[in-house]
């Protein structure tokens, strides 16, 4: 720190520097929950994959999210069967249909339609024993319990709505599927089938599977994808990539977050360039000083440059925490905010960037140093 | 005894400032020899283009015609880099104000031009600039910041910034200005001390006081030479230059 000219000049302008520290705060908060809603959206479109066991999907080629798929032939099971390393396969839906409510008016739906035993593959973890025995029932649904309203549901267990003329009951409620598309609608395959008629009993939407040994799903996978290229065949981790990075990708809800984000990057610029700029202007008597004295101007500019690193760094600090408590504040009131070391990490790099640059647009005010100035 | 070495010699030094009707002649055609060992005052009322003439001499203002060689360099021959690596490593300077930085205490302000401008490791560049300090008396302020500083100890401070590479070539404009005589006298004895100890010491000054501790004087009026006194005057033996306005 003694040797540290730089920290010192920071600490000792403590108060003309906090605008461009709060700035560079600013904008790594904005960023970071801003990417966070972002993740924690695109996490509920890829969770069905996410809290099933199953270790491969096989779907209808090219299908390139896990709401586009098409219906497949359910024969295709025994393509898959057929690899000595798969333990277990079974069919899956997941289509979009009309969810009637009691009180009048519809609204789109998701009905996820799997296996329910302990060991089933597509049956998502969050389905407790119960809901899988009361799942059994037919036209028994669970649903998200935020979703309730959207559903015209008041109280949710034991009522009753209408999916295109079949009575539906809800059995259960669980959390952390609320959809950014229509409410996920949970139910047995039996179920499913009734709901959405317009698969024949001979095909399905999706075939899952699993291996003895979780090492050997890369060689299945690839193994059947040389066999069969009318199949996309997906491990779990990269249908669930897959789909996130679609969302993010091919609809506004990514571009109107990175837009954001990107707001928030110039922000935080133009603030700190700008008060770096007016601190070493009001210092350029003293910076002519040991310009005259024959210092090179690079040393200064790595003056400038050094503080705009501490402004970053004490920016980042005061940041980080903040982030982490409007991140818990989202998730307590109902929108899921994800912060991951990598995006904490990346926001941390990307921040700290803007303050470099900030420092080098601020060099630009070293120019106006000239030590003959001095000589009046 | 041997006449002392020249170590900047102007000339023909021209300068103007503004344009067409605007133009003014700052300096015109002057030509002197500056010596090893002096203090040599540049004098002459406010506009007479002593200070123009300190900055050509330095190196920091580029004349409109003219040559200064210093230390046998031809200074507005060299590049902008080459001259900036000249001034590192011969010139010294201290201004009217002290021009110190606020965050940095007086100890750092001489470091800073050691570590920066000599590449010295900081326990060295420490122990030379508590030197210094103590040779200007500061030793006790050496951890104080400027605005714990009375004028004079600031300006004790840039003097020490100044000499602390030992410069050959030392140059001041009016460092006595802002300070009382107590103080500015100090400061006159810093210089003269350094002149004697062999560096070149130039100084711009309005003040007569300073006249017994200068080697030479040289007089401007309307940006030219108008005489060169020695030694004489501040043994008193001489005549009283004109300008000091005879009694």
């Amino acid at each position: 720190m003694r040797r540290l000219y730089s920290l010192k000049i920071l600490w000792h302008g403590r108060h003309r520097f906090l605008p461009a520290v709060l700035a560079v705060a600013f904008s790594a908060v904005l960023i970071a929950v801003q990417f966070g809603v972002m993740l924690g959206a695109l996490a509920v479109t890829s969770r069905p994959i996410d809290h099933a066991q199953a270790q491969i999907w096989v779907g209808i080629g090219g299908v390139p999210s896990i709401e586009l798929g098409h219906p497949i032939p359910k024969a295709w099971l025994y393509r898959v069967q057929a690899q000595p390393e798969v333990e277990a396969v079974e069919d899956y839906l997941y289509e979009f249909n009309y969810w009637h409510k009691p009180s009048g008016g519809s609204v789109h739906c998701c009905i996820i339609g799997a296996r329910l035993e302990d060991s089933a593959l597509g049956a998502v973890c969050d389905l407790t024993p119960e809901m899988r025995i009361r799942l059994t029932e037919p036209g028994a649904v669970v649903v998200d319990e935020t979703e309730l309203e959207r559903l015209g549901l008041r109280r949710g267990i034991g009522e009753t709505a209408e999916v295109v003329g079949h009575k539906v009951r809800i059995v259960g409620l669980v959390r952390g599927f609320k959809s950014i598309w229509g409410p996920y609608v949970f139910c047995s395959m039996q179920t499913a089938r009734q709901l959405l008629f317009q698969y024949r009993p001979d095909q399905t939407q999706y075939l899952l599977a699993r291996c003895r040994q979780r090492a050997d799903v890369p060689v299945v996978v690839e193994r059947l994808r040389r066999q069969y290229p009318e199949m996309a065949v997906l491990a779990d981790d990269e249908f669930s990539l897959q789909t996130r990075l679609y969302w993010l990708t091919r609809t506004r809800v990514g571009i109107a977050l990175g837009l954001t984000a990107v707001l928030a990057l110039l922000v935080g610029l133009v603030i700190t360039s700008q008060t770096l700029y007016a601190a070493v202007t009001a210092s350029l008597r003293e910076y002519a000083v040991l310009r005259a004295l024959g210092l090179p101007r690079w040393r200064i500019g790595a003056l400038v440059l050094a503080l705009s690193f501490w402004i970053g760094l004490v920016g980042m600090a005061t940041s980080m925490p903040v982030a982490g408590a409007l991140g818990r504040l989202a998730g307590a009131i109902g929108a899921e905010v994800l912060l991951p070391l990598w995006l904490l990490a990346g926001t941390i790099t990307v921040t700290m960037a803007i303050a470099l640059v900030s420092g080098l647009l601020a060099l630009r005010s070293l120019r106006l140093v000239e030590p003959a100035n001095l000589l009046r | 005894m041997a006449e002392a070495k020249v170590t900047i010699t102007a000339r023909n030094l021209t300068r103007s400032f503004g344009s067409g009707d605007e133009r003014t002649l700052a300096v015109q055609e002057v030509s002197l020899e500056l010596r090893a060992g002096e203090m040599s005052l540049l004098m002459g009322p406010s506009g007479s283009g002593k200070t123009t003439l300190l900055a050509m001499l330095s190196g920091l203002l580029r004349p409109d015609r003219g040559q200064v060689v210093a230390l046998g360099r031809d200074l507005w021959r060299l590049s902008d880099k080459e001259r900036e690596r000249f001034r590192l490593r011969h010139c010294g300077f201290i201004f009217q104000g002290a021009n110190l930085m606020p965050a940095l205490n007086a100890r750092d302000h001489l470091e800073m031009v050691l570590r920066w401008g000599a590449w010295m490791p900081w326990p060295e560049a420490k122990r030379k600039a508590s030197e210094m300090l103590a040779l200007l008396g500061l030793a006790h302020k050496a951890t104080l910041l400027p605005e714990h500083l009375s004028g004079g100890e600031k300006q004790r401070v840039a003097i020490g910034r100044a000499l602390i590479k030992q410069p050959d070539l030392f140059f001041a404009d009016e460092p006595t200005s802002a300070l009382d005589w107590e103080h500015g006298k100090h400061v006159v004895e810093l210089l003269r001390d350094t002149a004697h100890n062999g560096a070149t010491v130039v100084m711009v000054t309005h003040d007569y006081r300073i006249l017994p501790y200068a080697d030479r004087v040289y007089r401007l009026e309307d940006g030219r030479l108008s005489s060169i006194d020695t030694a004489k005057i501040a043994t008193g033996v001489g005549p009283v230059p004109p300008f000091l306005g005879a009694s």
